[in-house]
Formats: structure tokens, C-alpha cells, sequence
């Protein structure tokens, strides 16, 4: 194939605005023959160029059903939307009968107390999903050369989000084993099945938070490494 | 114009695009569909803010680069059984092949599109982008426009993804 028509002189493709830009351009060009890691025969890149591009556009794909598509993507959507409502308004009801409970309510204290410090937690929790959730959303209006940077923090914050789940469960273990040691005795009932099914639930949380914790860090890890690459 | 209809016509346009595009980055066919799905979701949440500053296809594309790029970043990488960039141009420095068949071209159609993806997939991740755009007819102009980069940038990324895969292709 003649140099002057390979299509690694795609610079005819570009409008060249000034004079600085040419130049630059034309130096692209020649850098195959500049530089050590480029040593390659050019006259091979250009005879294989071709080829190549027409066998990438030649790639057999199956048709997609469009309505099919559609009605997914609707259902994605949707189900993204309901669950971060369902936390929204989740906290919100519970905020409210928490309230409700310590003006209007005959709520024992053990229960006031309890409630209380769950909707705050819960406040705390739902802010953070909803930044982590929205900033995901937000992905095409990302810059590309942006789009690892955007990645390490969104990691980040996820990471940050399963830290505050684990602290929670410390919290959690004192706080539901008092309430339900309150309620249960104030009731002459048995502990054990109770304390069992709580701590049990907690154990259970902890382990699921911690294996997307070892997850989300070696993402994390391998998005630095590419950072750095 | 209704959203429905819209989303459709994009994804109808550019759906060769976008399958060409995801088999450049991902191997696996499960995670292909899923990656395509991906990008039709964010497309669909991405319509209200297009303004029409670019063209729907450099608007898909980007979405597309986005959803891949973020794919690659986050995944742990299995060690490579096939030879590295820098090994294979150490062999290839010593077979002198611009006047014979290439091992590439040695190989049918479907043999030659395999190898093509599998050395497109061991590519660096910012040269991956600019070969698969270029390999898809995109001018130096498009690709800038889809990476949001300088087109010089765009030259120098292509003319090193291009030798890098030249290297690995010949290594085959």
C-alpha cells in the first residue's frame, strides 16, 4: 500500500485550525519513525489496517428486540427509583412514628430510645446511598478521560458506606440486646430465642457487608492500578 | 418526540456499534448481554440531557466508552496466557515479514476476527478506546469528540495502540 494513501495518515481527516496544530499533527505521523517502542515496520501496520478494519465491521452480532429492550430498561429504571424511594420514605415513616411515639404515644422509654437512634442511623445511611446511587446515575455525563478518577471515588464512597454498615453492627449488638433484654423481661418471657434470632440477623449482615467490603477493595485496587498505568 | 420511540431509534442505529465496541473489552458472552443492557439503561437516563452540542452517534459512543472503560477498570484481570506487548515485539523484531503474508493474514475470517479481539483485549485500556472508535470508521475529529481528548492525542494514541496490536497480532 502507498504511505501517502495508509490510512495511518488520518490526518487529512482532521480540520486544522492553526498553523501549531499542522504541525503537531504532521509530527504524530512521523512517530513511528521516531520513536524506539515504534521500530516496527510501518508498511506492515498499513497492509494489516485494512484488513483489520474490515474484518471488525464484518463482526456477525445478533439482532437485539427493541421492545424487548425497552421494557427492561424501563423495569431497571424503575427498580432503581423504588428502592431508593423505599429508603427514602422508609426513613422517613419511621422518623415520624419515632416522633409520634415520644409526643403523642404511650411508648416505653427502652422502645423511644431504640427507635430513635434507628432513624437517625437510618438518615445517616439513606444520604449516603442516595449520593452513591445518584453520582451512578450521573455516569454518561462523566468525561472519559475522567471516567477512572470517577470510578476510584465512587469506590471510595461505597467503601466508606460498608465501613459505616460494620460500625453500625457494633452499635447495634449492645442496643438490641438491652432493648430486647427491656422488653422481653418486662413481658416475664423466655431471652434466649430472641436474642438468638437477633444476633443471628446482625452475625448474618456483618458477613454479607464484609464480603462486599473484600470486593469493593480489590476493585479498588486494580482501579488505582490502572489510575497509574 | 416521545422518549420511547427516541431510545429506540438510537439503539437501532447504533446497535452494531455498540456490540462491536463491547466485544473489543469483554470476552465473556453472559457479560457482553449485561454490558449492553448497562448502556441501553444509562442511554435511557442520559436522553433528556442530550442537547444535540454533538452527534447521537458521538453521544452513544461516549456512554458506551464510560460504561466499558469502568467494566475494565474494576475488573480484576486474569494473568495473560498469550505473549505481552513488549515480548512480542522483541519476537517480532527478529522476523523480518513486510513482504510475505502476515501470520494474521494467514488466517481465515472468523480466525482472523477472534485474534483481532483477543489482542484489542489485552490492549491498554486508553488504547483499546481510540482502536476500537478507529477500527469502527471514526474520524481523528469523532474519537476527540467521544474521549473528549485533543486530536493530536487521539493521533498519538492510535499510532501506538496500532503498533502495540500490529506487535501482538504478528506474535500470534
Amino acid at each position: 500500500m502507498n504511505e501517502e494513501n495508509s490510512p495511518l495518515n488520518e490526518k487529512s481527516k482532521v480540520t486544522l485550525q492553526t498553523k501549531h496544530q499542522a504541525e503537531s499533527v504532521l509530527d504524530i505521523t512521523s512517530l513511528p519513525k521516531q520513536s524506539d517502542a515504534a521500530s516496527l515496520d510501518t508498511s506492515v501496520i498499513d497492509e494489516q489496517w485494512a484488513e483489520m478494519t474490515q474484518d471488525w465491521q464484518s463482526q456477525p452480532f445478533i439482532k437485539t428486540d427493541m421492545t424487548a429492550l425497552i421494557k427492561q430498561t424501563k423495569r431497571r429504571m424503575l427498580q432503581a427509583k423504588a428502592l431508593l424511594a423505599f429508603d427514602v420514605i422508609g426513613t422517613f415513616l419511621l422518623t415520624l412514628a419515632v416522633l409520634y411515639g415520644s409526643f403523642y404515644g404511650d411508648w416505653d422509654v427502652a422502645t423511644l430510645i431504640y427507635g430513635g437512634s434507628a432513624s437517625i442511623l437510618s438518615i445517616i445511611f439513606v444520604s449516603f446511598a442516595a449520593k452513591i446511587r445518584l453520582a451512578s446515575w450521573r455516569l454518561f455525563a462523566v468525561e472519559p478521560e475522567n471516567i477512572i478518577s470517577t470510578a476510584i471515588v465512587g469506590c471510595k464512597a461505597s467503601l466508606q458506606y460498608i465501613k459505616l454498615l460494620k460500625l453500625s453492627c457494633y452499635a447495634l449488638i449492645p442496643m438490641m440486646n438491652w432493648y430486647l433484654y427491656e422488653i422481653v423481661t418486662s413481658k416475664g418471657k423466655s431471652l434466649l430465642i430472641p436474642l438468638l434470632i437477633a444476633n443471628g440477623s446482625i452475625l448474618v449482615m456483618y458477613l454479607i457487608t464484609h464480603y462486599y467490603q473484600v470486593k469493593r477493595e480489590q476493585e479498588l485496587a486494580q482501579l488505582n492500578k490502572m489510575s497509574s498505568e | 418526540m416521545n422518549n420511547n420511540i427516541l431510545f429506540s431509534q438510537w439503539m437501532t442505529a447504533h446497535e452494531k456499534l455498540l456490540r462491536h465496541l463491547i466485544t473489543g473489552f469483554e470476552a465473556n458472552a453472559a457479560l457482553q448481554d449485561e454490558l449492553f443492557q448497562d448502556i441501553a439503561l444509562n442511554i435511557w437516563r442520559a436522553l433528556p440531557s442530550f442537547r444535540q452540542d454533538s452527534s447521537v452517534k458521538t453521544f452513544v459512543a461516549r456512554i458506551a466508552h464510560n460504561v466499558l472503560a469502568t467494566h475494565v477498570a474494576k475488573t480484576v484481570r486474569t494473568i495473560k496466557t498469550e505473549p505481552n506487548a513488549t515480548d512480542a515485539q522483541q519476537e517480532h523484531e527478529s522476523v523480518h515479514v513486510s513482504d510475505q503474508v502476515t501470520p494474521y493474514q494467514a488466517l481465515d475470517k472468523t480466525q482472523r476476527q477472534q485474534r483481532l479481539l483477543q489482542c484489542i483485549r489485552q490492549l491498554k485500556l486508553n488504547q483499546q478506546q481510540v482502536i476500537t472508535l478507529a477500527l469502527e470508521g471514526m474520524s481523528y475529529q469523532e474519537i476527540s469528540d467521544v474521549l473528549v481528548i485533543s486530536t493530536n492525542l487521539v493521533g498519538v494514541r492510535l499510532q501506538r495502540a496500532k503498533a502495540a496490536l500490529t506487535t501482538l497480532l504478528e506474535a500470534g
